[in-house]
């Protein structure tokens, strides 16, 4: 009998002590539970502010590598070098564009460029996405959707011209337009191919566009931009420095006019044949 | 504008008979590409004279400023290069 209320004593008392332990490991276990998560979102953190900061200063030299390209690209007259300021798309045309534009001025001054004196003789480019990337930005979080949205928003349009001085314009696209030609001009010498000379001995290719200059230089930049980008599009031939493109546009450009192309019913025209000298354009025409 | 032939290496401008400013030496010249033959033997390679003068490649005269010209029949006949010929345009 007493063995056996040894044992209940026994039990009452292990109960005890184990209902006395029970809070107590509960409590050991939140704790470590805690402090697991403070850790877990110290090493978060931690790893965040590392990450943004790598971020930053892959930025940084991004910018710096702008900014020194745009003092290469501009020459010490101010005036934009040739075919390394080409670009293959249209983005890059436009960073190349107003990479010009802050040059012309003065190189010291790009962002008062970006107001808008450089404007004076330069149709399109208002805005600039580039002085967004200059300015260091306040927060951690750089949005580059906004970036490229202005970016799109203020692409200069195929076919405008700006004045480079000295009679020569350039297109969006890097193409140049000065004197030469019979026609004392290669813009008049380009624009006899606005309309159809039908006496003229051969074939005389004429562009679509009703006549506008505008049009038709940017069906000019248009084929430069895909003869850049070659392919099977593209014929390249070259004789010293003067290069011709002849581009497959895909589409109809124009017709073939003249004696020749009168006497065939004036067969469309889907090729442009660019003939150049660096970025200078010497002519231009469908065929 | 007399010519004697299609331009080989632009395919389309039309070859003319050009004379220059100073001593009236005649070179043949497209109209489209400024491609230049010093004769009418056109199976040899084009010269791409200096834009936009196109200096005489013979002189200091250029074949863009007056006097420079289109040759006149009379003056392609006293070159011997009448033969060369195709017709004239407008």
């Amino acid at each position: 009998m007493t063995g056996i209320k040894d044992r209940s004593q026994n039990k009452k008392i292990w109960n005890k002590k184990f209902s006395m332990n029970q809070p107590d490991q509960q409590q050991n276990r939140s704790k470590a539970k805690s402090s697991s998560w403070t850790i877990w979102i110290v090493v978060f953190l931690v790893l965040y502010f590392v990450l943004q900061s790598q971020q930053d200063q892959k930025k940084l030299p991004n910018q710096q590598r702008e900014v020194v390209q745009k003092d290469k690209s501009i020459s010490t007259s101010g005036e934009p070098t040739g075919a390394k300021a080409i670009p293959a798309s249209n983005e890059t045309i436009h960073q190349t564009q107003i990479k010009k534009n802050k040059g012309a001025l003065h190189p010291g001054f790009k962002q008062q460029a970006d107001s808008g004196t450089s404007q004076k003789k330069t149709q399109p480019i208002t805005t600039s996405p580039t002085k967004a990337k200059l300015t260091p930005a306040n927060s951690n979080r750089p949005p580059p959707t906004d970036s490229s949205k202005s970016t799109a928003k203020s692409q200069p349009e195929l076919g405008q011209l700006r004045e480079l001085g000295g009679k020569v314009w350039e297109s969006a696209a890097g193409l140049r337009y000065g004197p030469g030609s019979q026609e004392k001009h290669r813009l008049l010498h380009i624009m006899r191919h606005a309309e159809d000379q039908p006496n003229r001995p051969g074939k005389h290719g004429v562009f679509l566009g009703d006549g506008e200059r505008k049009k038709i230089l940017a069906l000019i930049d248009e084929a430069y931009l895909k003869a850049l980008k070659g392919g099977r599009k593209v014929a390249k031939k070259q004789e010293g420095n003067r290069v011709v493109y002849t581009v497959d546009m895909g589409r109809r450009i124009g017709f073939v006019g003249g004696k020749v192309g009168n006497k065939q019913g004036k067969p469309a025209a889907s090729k442009i044949r660019l003939v150049l000298e660096g970025t200078n354009v010497i002519t231009a025409f469908p065929l | 504008m007399y010519y004697i032939g299609t331009c080989p290496f632009c395919e389309q401008g039309n070859l003319g008979v050009r004379i220059c400013s100073k001593t009236e030496h005649a070179v043949i010249l497209c109209d489209e590409c400024d491609a230049l033959w010093v004769s009418p033997e056109i199976t040899e390679k084009p010269v791409f004279l200096e834009e936009p003068n196109l200096p005489c490649p013979y002189c200091l005269g250029n074949l863009m400023d007056a006097p420079a010209r289109w040759a006149s029949l009379g003056e392609i006949f006293m070159r011997g290069w009448i033969s060369t010929i195709k017709g004239e345009t407008d």
